[in-house]
């Protein structure tokens, strides 16, 4: 047999083999991009509404709640204060809950757990209950009665001497990268803290 | 050479191939560069937006700051009667800090998810004419502007470039306040 057309057999499979794991690595990445986009969007997507939601605590057109009126509940994972969130005069009752230990039914990630925000009218008694189904893994509430403090308050909250709020949330994708050898969980993580100085807070 | 041409074009074709599998590989670390960036980029501004609530929810300045009744205190002179920026003797810490320009000079490491950032702060008294564009002056103004600064290893144009420095602005009016 030809020596030559079995170098080139040899070589031609390297060169498939170098094809097919070139083709494999640009599949995993769009896959891992893809997903941690679509994460980092409903990330965004949550973000954007609690930054909408807790600056306005204790807010109410044209007055003040009093400050021992405004939380109605404050533990690491519920908070729960009045505002006007709409600016109609009419107070609403915010509330977010996270159950740590309660895994949506459609969730195939084990760690995925239940958020839901509720937006109750004070007067009528009408709910609106939003359940974020997009993946939440962790939503942790840590309350500072001194501006810049690196120490939460402890539990019970003393909610008189609340003048921060940090929001610390992990979403994960709802599927694993089979493709990553790293020990652990293969889900997407996508994280975001933030500490938030609400004005209706200010002890002056 | 007529039984090694058949070589000669596998080796051709390998080249060509190997070149199209670098550039491949090369994307998808650009790829995963920009995604994890994005992330980052996201807590960038989360956190420097923390600092400028923070220094918001305090005092003007430290001759306006609030006496035991919750009422601001007014200087005879406006804007002469402003003190000098940064924190005053005592004040060694974020959380002793009682006014807005108690932060010029401010300088720490935070970590957030396992990221570290460099975080400076800068204030400044500052001027304008129209309301667009702002100078900075060494006399005392109405208006000041706290400057954060935010750097991080994980955050740089290329691997030989320095780390880009992300900066947010805000500006504070005595009398919008």
């Amino acid at each position: 047999m030809n020596f030559g057309i079995i170098i080139s057999y040899i070589i031609a499979g390297f060169l498939m083999l170098t094809i097919l794991m070139v083709n494999q690595n640009v599949g995993f990445s769009n896959q891992e991009v893809t997903t941690t986009l679509v994460k980092t969007t409903h990330a965004q997507a949550i973000s954007d509404i609690i930054t909408n939601d807790i600056p306005k605590i204790g807010y109410q057109k044209k007055t003040i709640i009093d400050k021992s009126d405004i939380f109605i509940s404050a533990t690491n994972y519920k908070i729960s204060f009045r505002s006007d969130l709409d600016n109609d005069g009419d107070i609403e009752i915010i509330t977010w809950d996270f159950d740590p230990d309660k895994t949506p039914e459609h969730a195939k990630n084990p760690h995925i757990n239940t958020l839901t925000r509720t937006v109750e009218d004070e007067d009528t008694g009408t709910k609106d209950v939003t359940n974020i189904l997009s993946g939440v893994t962790d939503f942790q509430i840590s309350y500072y009665s001194t501006y810049g403090s690196t120490t939460p308050m402890s539990s019970p909250i003393d909610v008189n001497n609340v003048v921060q709020i940090e929001i610390a949330l992990e979403l994960q994708s709802d599927y694993e990268l089979e493709h990553r050898n790293s020990t652990g969980d293969n889900y997407i993580k996508s994280k975001w803290k933030k500490r938030f100085s609400p004005v209706n807070l200010r002890p002056n | 050479m007529s039984g090694y041409t058949e070589v000669l074009y596998v080796m051709f074709a390998m080249i060509i191939i190997s070149t199209m599998a670098l550039n491949a590989n090369r994307v998808v670390q650009v790829n995963n560069q920009t995604m994890v960036e994005g992330q980052l980029e996201r807590q960038v501004v989360a956190y420097s937006q923390d600092i400028i609530e923070e220094s918001r929810a305090l005092a003007f300045d430290e001759n306006a700051t609030y006496d035991e009744n919750g009422n601001s205190i007014v200087p005879v002179y406006i804007p002469g009667g402003f003190s000098d920026l940064g924190p005053e003797t005592g004040e060694t810490n974020r959380t002793l800090f009682n006014d807005f320009d108690d932060f010029d000079g401010y300088e720490s490491t935070v970590t957030i998810s396992g990221v570290e950032y460099d975080v400076s702060v800068d204030v400044d008294y500052v001027t304008t004419n129209d309301y667009a564009t702002y100078t900075t002056t060494n006399d005392k103004s109405t208006l000041k502007r706290i400057t954060v600064n935010i750097q991080t290893d994980f955050l740089q144009k290329n691997a030989t470039s320095g780390r880009t420095n992300y900066n947010f602005s805000f500006i504070r009016s005595y009398y919008a306040d």
